[in-house]
């Protein structure tokens, strides 16, 4: 089977370190080399890989390379996956695609332009329990959907050192909404087949006050057939909290009421050197599934499910609400 | 020993009988009426006087107090009537439909120095006390109240028709997301300065006549020191348990709690699973208890009629939020 040869660009997104974990398990797929522009973490990465550049267009060039996992700040997104594609790399971008529509645009522009890949990540839409729902769903069980009741709550990020940049709007887009909005948001259009109508949302700073960011909001999101769906992004989870946060949904159909918990496949674990249980995940691993298929669609020279195209809907959903909540108005589309 | 308040029922579905076997077991009280429509059911206890209409239940019966359980439509005239007849009134909620009528009930409470007690029972229902006891305490500097999420997830109420009729029970918001919406206020202790909303009515069959309810409803209701998301729904399919969350995130920490936490006892038969949450006295029992003793002890009652219209001012907002689509200020519709 022929090798895919991976280069990394940045670890400054916690999901590369997962991503990369993922891609070490992969048959015939190699990290050849890792990019990294940020002082602060090449201490934490110099172990990953061999070849450490210090900027992304090093990366870019490296012929032996195919793809270039692009997990940057949000707001590099854009240069670095285009630079990526215009020197014949396929891409796969973390979410947020961008920080605004228009970058994403360019990014798309540049996939169709130069004919490269440009590959969305979405592992909600890989989990085993997300594909039930979806199947079930197609197999029309559910009768016409009515509302979809979503949580994608989290702790923020720490704002210091390699994680700082998530609460910084200039290099994130935006707090809790921008970083939680956009999993549900593309689950919406998978699950549904509907498109957005007009979005309302509320944004606030309850748990941070010192930080000119939002931590935490409700979004209320209508769909063109007759579906309606909240959400509650925030990043309202203590420190000590079990885990992470959570996804989870509420879904009333004229047929079928379901309710979701994408992480309840866990343990909770007790023990004398923690000050708190702790959740122990034993659920599928969907980055890995996600990465298997995304190397896979590569290798076959096909596209996976979610392209650019799939980042930039589920962007403008987040766009909207902040513009909802900026202006205080349900905003039409 | 001193003497019993004697109390007449009106109404006697679902909440009337509940409140009855409360009333029953308790010592300060005597039983001695109750009105309904259904005068041929079994549940009908023998030992007590039996009226067909509630107006002549408060003509003719020798009561101190009249616990009004009917349809929500009913609330302001029977109210209005009780506290000219000089009864203190316990009115479930929620207390009426709009602001108005609660405001001409309480007013008829004042005037005639009656008691006045709204069945918000969520102010007494053990788990919901004790989180409000645990903020009120700064448990564990658990600090400020900062973000609440209230679910409350159940069928179509299938007991009776006037549910489904949104000018009689004012469909999902006033009726069933109305006991979040206090709660909130409540914990907050405080208005919100404004709210949005969305509903959401879904087609049933009523008496077989395709209907539209509102029956998907979540509010958002923005305080100074927070928020607080209150969703409540009837679209629950027939097989789907009765749900109630909440959340509540303060400054430090978070407390989850709700139905799900509140069934120690599960039985199981070939044919159904059932959950049994007994309490020493729960939430019913102990709202029932307080009104008696406001009464007993001449003192105001745990919850007024200015708390049963604040709950109502929050709705009415929230409705005119759903319909013109944007936030409303709660001083547009107080």
């Amino acid at each position: 089977m022929k090798k895919i040869k991976i280069g990394i660009a940045s670890f400054a997104h916690i999901h590369a370190y997962s991503y990369y974990d993922c891609i070490k398990k992969l048959p015939d797929v190699d990290v050849v080399a890792i990019a990294e522009e940020n002082e602060y973490s090449k201490e934490q990465i110099s172990n990953l890989s061999d070849l450490i550049y210090s900027d992304y267009e090093k990366l870019a060039v490296n012929s032996e390379i195919d793809v270039i996992l692009v997990t940057t700040e949000n707001k590099y997104h854009k240069k670095t996956a285009i630079l990526a594609m215009e020197n014949g790399k396929d891409v796969i971008v973390e979410k947020p695609i961008a920080t605004s529509l228009e970058d994403a645009d360019s990014m798309i522009k540049t996939a169709e332009k130069t004919g490269q890949k440009l590959i969305q990540c979405y592992p909600c839409r890989y989990h085993p329990t997300a594909i039930s729902i979806k199947n079930e769903i197609d197999k029309g069980i559910f009768g016409e959907l009515l509302s979809i009741s979503a949580t994608n709550h989290g702790q923020m990020p720490e704002h210091k050192g390699a994680t700082k940049w998530f609460s910084q709007k200039e290099l994130s887009g935006g707090g809790a909404l921008m970083d939680h909005i956009t999993h549900v948001a593309d689950l919406n259009f998978w699950f549904s087949g509907q498109s957005i109508e007009s979005v309302f949302a509320l944004k606030f700073n309850l748990f941070h006050p010192t930080l000119d960011i939002d931590d935490a909001g409700m979004v209320y999101l209508n769909y063109d057939q007759g579906l309606h769906s909240t959400l509650d992004p925030s990043w309202s989870r203590p420190k000590n909290y079990e885990t992470w946060g959570d996804l989870t949904m509420t879904i009333f159909g004229t047929e079928r009421t379901l309710t979701f918990d994408m992480f309840a496949q866990s343990a909770r674990v007790h023990s004398d050197k923690q000050s708190h249980p702790i959740l122990i995940n034993y659920g599928s691993n969907m980055d890995y599934i996600m990465l298997n298929d995304f190397i896979d669609c590569i290798r076959k020279d096909q596209m996976p499910m979610l392209s650019g195209k799939d980042g930039r809907k589920a962007l403008e959903v987040a766009l909207l609400a902040y513009k909802s909540a900026e202006t205080g108005k349900l905003i039409k589309t | 020993m001193a003497d019993k308040i004697k109390v007449g029922l009106l109404g006697f579905g679902f909440m009337g009988k509940t409140h009855y076997n409360n009333l029953a077991q308790n010592d300060n009280v005597e039983i001695i009426s109750i009105s309904t429509k259904e005068l041929d059911d079994d549940a009908l206890p023998k030992d007590v006087e039996i009226y067909e209409d509630a107006k002549e239940l408060l003509n003719k019966s020798n009561i101190d107090a009249a616990i009004i359980s009917l349809p929500t439509f009913l609330h302001k005239e029977i109210a209005i009537y009780a506290a000219e007849k000089k009864k203190h009134v316990f009115v479930e909620k929620p207390m009426a439909l709009n602001l108005s009528d609660c405001r001409e009930i309480e007013n008829s409470a004042i005037q005639n120095d009656v008691k006045l007690f709204v069945g918000h029972v969520l102010r007494f229902w053990p788990s919901y006390m004790q989180a409000k006891h645990f903020i009120d305490n700064n448990v564990d500097n658990f600090g400020k109240t900062k973000m609440m999420r209230l679910l409350r997830y159940s069928n179509l109420p299938g007991w009776a028709q006037w549910f489904t009729d949104s000018d009689k029970s004012g469909g999902v918001l006033f009726d069933l997301s109305i006991h979040d919406i206090d709660y909130a206020i409540w914990v907050f202790g405080e208005m919100p300065k404004e709210v949005f909303c969305q509903i959401q009515k879904v087609e049933v069959n009523n008496a077989k006549k395709i209907v539209q309810v509102p029956a998907i409803t979540g509010t958002t209701l923005v305080f100074r020191q927070g928020i607080a998301y209150c969703e409540a729904s009837w679209a629950a399919k027939d097989a789907f348990p009765f749900t109630a969350k909440a959340e509540i995130v303060g400054e430090t920490g978070i407390m989850q709690f709700g139905s799900k936490s509140e069934t120690p006892i599960k039985v199981y038969s070939n044919l159904q699973a059932e959950g049994m949450d007994p309490y020493l006295s729960d939430g019913y029992n102990n709202e029932m208890t307080s009104f008696i003793d406001s009464i007993l002890k001449n003192k105001p009652t745990a919850i007024s009629g200015a708390d049963g219209k604040n709950a109502i001012a929050i709705c009415e907002a929230a409705r005119l939020s759903a319909l013109k689509h944007r936030v409303v200020k709660l001083k547009e519709v107080l």
